[in-house]
């Protein structure tokens, strides 16, 4: 890299990196880590990108060296003197590295979906008002199992704080509180996503226990309960009142798409 | 601030920007292909025939081209680039990289997905294509357009890797153009790449500094929403074929106005297409590229507030 890289070097350079672009997306789609990053439904779009990373990786022609060399000398030689191309050389070194970051922290940061810290570091919607106007827009879409994303939008579609009185409710979701919860209170959250994190929400039910404050932030949790008027910071809201709060594995998926 | 907290916030950070980079490299990776399709197939005179001479209506024919190249913010700027080099007008190359991302099939089927056949739909692509036309207009006013353009985005497409191409001259079978057009869309890859890869690091790293409440507690007001979900479009960078699902989320706690604000410029530039900008068009006209949108989009945004009762 010190002395800049030869047009073949790039190209080998180049080559490389598609290639292991292409084995990055593989193996996310493959191991399903691939939906901690974005929804589901564009799933097919990496396989596409494996795709083409490995056409274009094929295009440069690494192992045949021949036609590649003549070709490139040719094109300095019109283009640039020596010391020029030198430079460019040594530059372009450098900046095929930033397109391989995406490999390099995907391999040095283990992959994690968002949790709990997110919620208090992104500052996304944790108020359950905002949460709830996000959800009301698509009760269109029909709920399979009645998680924690379904009883949102049931309040949000009514926002009578009584309107759940007496439902039963098995919902699983990470624990979250902050200071606006009372001591025996604290949330079973889960974020939603419609494309990417980037565009990730928490969401959550607001949980009544006397176990709550032996709950760690961050845990998953399954909590069966009946829902009952109740309040969070003196805002009336529905809240799921445990009978049984169980610790569970994360689930695979851990978010839950719109 | 203790140290698991720290490395908990670049696991996140780490999430978000791999969740903007595999959600956008696809695209990329099309508008690249694309790119290198029309390096090799399209040629110059071509070119020159295809397009209207008079000013506005080359602007015009540059602002629905997109139906002919679906191709969202990420992938329309490489494509846009070669098309300069094929000789585009500069009017038509601004209203094509600004309406591209909103008037194409893939972002109406998103849009019709989410909202149905309505007042969201129609008027996000009426106001994309005014939007577009106007500032490709204001683009056209200039008499050097060349000017607009960084030297070095043509250096590397013109020596480099375009090279190639000139010497597939149309003789050689279409087997080895595919391999010459796959080898500059490689290059632009690794070009524009590097532009992507850096928008979607900042754009990672505002998501977790600035927050996503702060801008939404900027509230309902008629005026304010609208300048704050152009605002949230531009910092979250979610490509334009998917936005629109983003955008219901904030459907009923916003005006309609701001969240046609969101989807108008939200395609036209977000963070990591600005980086993308920056290889193209000189510094100077890369802040006209964004302001002009936003000025023009809020306005109407604003108007719609204000007027209509949607």
């Amino acid at each position: 890299m010190e002395r800049g890289l030869s047009a073949q070097g790039a190209n080998r350079l180049k080559a490389l990196i598609l290639v292991l672009l292409a084995i990055f997306f593989a193996e996310k789609f493959v191991s399903g880590r691939l939906y901690y990053y974005i929804g589901p439904r564009f799933g097919w779009l990496s396989v596409l990108a494996v795709a083409l990373f490995i056409a274009l990786a094929n295009a440069y022609n690494v192992f045949d060296s021949r036609g590649e060399d003549d070709e490139h000398d040719h094109d300095h030689g019109h283009h640039h003197d020596h010391g020029h191309e030198h430079e460019h050389s040594r530059a372009s070194g450098w900046k095929l590295l930033i397109v391989a970051l995406p490999l390099i922290l995907g391999v040095l940061i283990p992959a994690k979906p968002l949790d709990a810290t997110a919620v208090s570091t992104r500052g996304v919607s944790t108020q359950l008002t905002s949460a709830a106007e996000v959800s009301d827009t698509v009760l269109f879409t029909v709920a399979a199992e009645r998680n924690v994303l379904d009883w949102v939008r049931a309040m949000s579609a009514n926002p009578d704080p009584a309107a759940l009185n007496g439902e039963e409710a098995n919902v699983v979701g990470f624990v979250y509180r902050d200071i606006r919860f009372g001591e025996n209170q604290f949330m079973v959250a889960r974020f939603t996503i419609s494309c990417c994190v980037a565009d990730a929400t928490a969401i959550g039910v607001v949980v009544a226990s006397e176990e709550a404050s032996s709950l760690e932030q961050d845990s998953w949790v399954r909590v069966q309960g009946t829902f009952h008027e109740g309040a969070l910071n003196g805002e009336p809201m529905a809240v799921l009142v445990a009978e049984d709060i169980t610790p569970v594995e994360p689930p695979e998926q851990p978010y839950l798409f719109q | 601030m203790n140290l698991s907290v720290i490395v908990d916030q670049i696991s996140s950070f780490t999430t978000v920007f791999l969740g903007i980079f595999i959600e956008a490299a696809p695209f990329l990776l099309l508008g690249t292909v694309a790119s290198g399709l029309v390096e090799v197939f399209v040629s110059k005179e071509e070119m020159a025939r295809l397009f209207p001479r008079r000013a506005v209506l080359a602007t015009f024919a540059g602002a629905v081209m997109g139906f002919a190249f679906p191709v969202c913010e990420c992938g329309v700027v490489p494509l846009t680039r070669r098309l300069f080099k094929k000789g585009l007008p500069v009017s038509a190359g601004v209203a094509f990289l600004l309406a591209a991302p909103i008037l194409n099939p893939v972002v109406l089927a998103s849009t019709f997905a989410a909202y149905g056949f309505g007042t969201v739909l129609l008027a996000r692509l009426g106001m994309g294509l005014i939007v577009a036309l106007g500032v490709g207009l204001v683009f056209a006013l200039n008499d050097r357009p060349m000017r607009m353009l960084q030297p070095q985005a043509f250096a590397p497409i013109s020596g480099g890797s375009g090279e190639v191409a000139v010497t597939v001259a149309p003789a050689r079978p279409v087997r080895e153009r595919l391999r010459a057009a796959m080898r500059i869309a490689g290059d632009e890859f690794f070009e524009m790449g590097r532009y992507l890869v850096i928008g979607s690091l900042l754009a990672a790293l505002m998501q977790t500094v600035v927050p996503q409440s702060a801008l939404l507690a900027l509230g309902s007001g008629p005026v304010v929403s609208v300048a704050a979900m152009q605002l949230l479009g531009y910092i979250l960078s979610v490509c334009s074929t998917v936005d629109a699902f983003l955008s219901l989320a904030f459907a009923s706690a916003f005006t309609t106005g701001s969240i046609l604000g969101f989807l108008v410029f939200g395609p036209m530039a977000d963070i990591k297409s600005t980086l993308m900008f920056l290889g193209v068009f000189r510094r100077k006209y890369v802040v006209y590229l964004i302001v002009l949108p936003f000025l023009a989009t809020m306005l109407l945004s604003v108007f719609i507030n204000l007027n209509l009762n949607w």
